[in-house]
């Protein structure tokens, strides 16, 4: 039985984490690990490797943390930088470059991924002169002609000059030391980012879960419609029973009172009639977000961040059944954090073979994170026969 | 607390109870009975039940930790033939090389001599411990390396025998009349009568010593007895060589 796409992966650098392997990696593969050990890192770091040059994927990925806070964000430039491995002590200066580094070992065709930055600064035109004038080529004859006479009319941008370098397998036979593509990127602050979009290949099919993505209607609409999702609509309807019994269908409709045209998804509720998903609980709206998810996903890899969020410890076992075996069914490798210990155990019971199941627990020490690998005999005998707390 | 952490594997309970005794009586240590004074390491050793085992009544092992203000021991009891397996699970678990400051073995040769059992713990233990001893002395084996390793066979090094063989000859020192009794009463079941029971190698020390503890601590255990009753004594250490060796080789691994 294949156990996914990924056989192997090692983040040299990213964020925080150094030389941090995941080795036999399994068909379902659980983090675990104390507060700020490296667990979502290591998600985020698997996205940007199986997307190393899409520029979405990359700001996304920096942005994916503050999803549930309409404030305060980071601007997307400063969410980029802070994905990438800089010296320590840190200090503005050493903030000005940073690296990323991951390779990997399995069907995907890239290898190892690097990527760099350098802070640099341009000079713009402000908006306001912008609207002045017209035209690309009038505003460059404008701005040689008045630079010097209207300074506030240009202002100074932050910018990155971004250079990903990618090793695969098939070139890297002939020459190992050179990448087999180079790719620059430059990106300043306050442009509309995903104008920069790079290039969608290589890749390889990720789709994330976040803590609170099950909460945000975005894109639900989308998965729920794609045909793929048909052919195991009666087993989504099944995992959400977990949560409700009284549940009986899941439609698209479009409400009576709509004035925009805009679809959304309902669930037929034996007592409640046929209401909005999003009047449903939490546990509900996590699930269907869940399957959706890896409907979309065939194939690839699935990250889900706390698996187990949202969903009462008396459901999990049920719901990690039927997550285990649309994993398999659907050829998806399943990498999930966990803090719970009952998560642990309700996929040790749903799980039956060595390469089902890999816990990998993050150490974070003083120069990198050391890994603890589990494969599912072992986790079974430390959990069942000797009662050892495994998450930290 | 920043004590050294030592781990010692043990084959049941009434070698854990023994230990922990000679720990107590003559090395200093004391029993640690509140969770304050546990040191880190040992809290992955307390078990965390699982929910649906489906075997309601199974208790889980638990090791007797016991510490002096520089150093912490905790003596893991095995199920007997399952200490190994169990001990590598544990240890693949923690970074034991860099947090254990010794690691030893005590054993007893009931069906093997105690240099073949000592081979064989060598043996199932070399992948984690590649510098783990095998040759024995009549205080066992100790080595100098980072973490200390050490075996020790009971009851004595050289000879066949189980730890029951040592508190007998325990018993003799502090309960000579009470072994006495207990040695006749026990005479009084004939060989066949045991064969019919089914009484395996050394069982005869094991009937021995239970029959005393029902007399000295009546419906309890033998561990309660090795903890409580004068089994274990300094008067019991000058006049039984093996016990002596037993407390050097732990003042060995120990370094004290």
């Amino acid at each position: 039985m294949s156990t996914g796409s990924l056989e192997s992966i090692t983040i040299h650098k990213f964020r925080g984490i150094r030389d941090l392997e995941l080795k036999d990696l399994g068909h379902i593969n659980l983090l675990v690990g104390i507060n700020n050990s490296g667990k979502t890192s290591v998600l985020e770091a698997l996205s940007i490797y199986c997307h190393p040059l899409d520029i979405r994927v990359w700001l996304s990925t920096a942005r994916q943390r503050e999803q549930e806070y309409r404030i305060s964000r980071t601007p997307s430039l400063d969410a980029l930088q802070w994905l990438f491995a800089h010296d320590f002590p840190l200090d503005r200066e050493k903030l000005k470059a940073g690296s990323i580094s991951i390779s990997g070992s399995g069907s995907f065709a890239v290898k190892q991924m690097k990527a760099t930055y350098e802070e640099i600064e341009g000079i713009f035109v402000s908006e306001k002169r912008r609207r002045l004038v017209p035209g690309d080529d009038q505003l460059a004859e404008s701005e040689d002609e008045q630079i010097g006479e209207s300074e506030d009319l240009l202002e100074f941008r932050k910018g990155l000059d971004l250079k990903v370098k990618l090793y695969t397998e098939q070139l890297s036979l002939f020459n190992s030391e050179e990448a087999d593509i180079i790719e620059d990127y430059q990106l300043w602050e306050h442009e509309f980012l995903s104008r920069a979009s790079g290039k969608r290949e290589p890749s390889l099919l990720t789709s994330v879960v976040t803590p609170a993505s099950h909460r945000s209607d975005i894109g639900q609409f989308r998965l729920l419609s794609e045909a793929r999702f048909l052919n195991f609509k009666a087993d989504v309807l099944d995992l959400l029973r977990q949560m409700d019994n009284n549940i009986s269908d899941i439609e698209i409709l479009l409400s009576s009172e709509s004035i925009s045209s805009r679809f959304n998804i309902y669930i037929q509720h034996e007592r409640l009639g046929l209401a909005p998903v999003s009047t449903f609980g939490d546990g509900v709206r996590r699930l269907l977000h869940i399957a959706l998810k890896l409907a979309s996903v065939r194939g690839g890899i699935f990250l889900i961040d706390e698996l187990e969020s949202a969903i009462h410890t008396e459901a999990l076992q049920n719901s990690f059944s039927w997550l285990v075996k649309w994993c398999k069914e659907m050829d998806v490798q399943l990498f999930a954090t966990t803090h719970s210990l009952e998560a642990v155990d309700a996929l040790l019971d749903v799980t039956e073979y060595e390469s089902d199941l890999v816990l990998y627990r993050l150490e974070p020490k003083d120069i990198q994170t050391r890994v603890v690998r589990h494969d599912w005999d072992r986790l079974k005998r430390l959990r069942e026969e000797l009662g050892q707390e495994i998450r930290w | 607390m920043n004590r050294k952490c030592i781990l010692i594997g043990v084959e049941g309970n009434h070698d854990q109870a023994f230990l922990s005794k000679v720990l107590r009586e003559f090395l200093g240590f004391s029993k640690c009975e509140d969770q304050k004074n546990l040191d880190a390491l040992w809290r992955k050793f307390i078990p965390v039940y699982p929910p649906k085992t489906g075997r309601l009544h199974l208790r889980l092992d638990m090791p007797s930790i016991l510490y002096t203000d520089a150093l912490s021991v905790a003596i893991y009891a095995g199920e007997g033939s399952r200490l190994v397996a169990n001990l590598k699970d544990k240890l693949a678990d923690i970074d034991y090389l860099s947090s254990l400051s010794a690691f030893a073995i005590v054993a007893d040769a009931d069906k093997q001599k105690p240099a073949e059992v000592a081979k064989k713990y060598y043996d199932e233990l070399r992948e984690y411990f590649p510098d783990f001893p095998y040759e024995i002395s009549e205080t066992g084996a100790v080595t100098e390396t980072t973490p200390k390793l050490g075996i020790y066979i009971l009851p004595n090094n050289s000879d066949q025998g189980v730890l029951n063989t040592l508190l007998c000859a325990c018993g003799e020192v502090a309960y000579p009349v009470y072994m006495e009794r207990a040695k006749s009463y026990i005479s009084q079941f004939s060989e066949e009568e045991v064969k019919q029971i089914g009484w395996k190698p050394f069982d005869k020390e094991k009937a021995t010593v239970a029959t005393i503890v029902s007399i000295l601590k009546p419906g309890k255990t033998n561990t309660a007895s090795i903890s409580d009753n004068a089994w274990v004594s300094t008067r019991a250490e000058q006049q039984i060589l093996s016990l002596k060796n037993l407390t050097i080789f732990l003042r060995k691994l120990l370094s004290i």
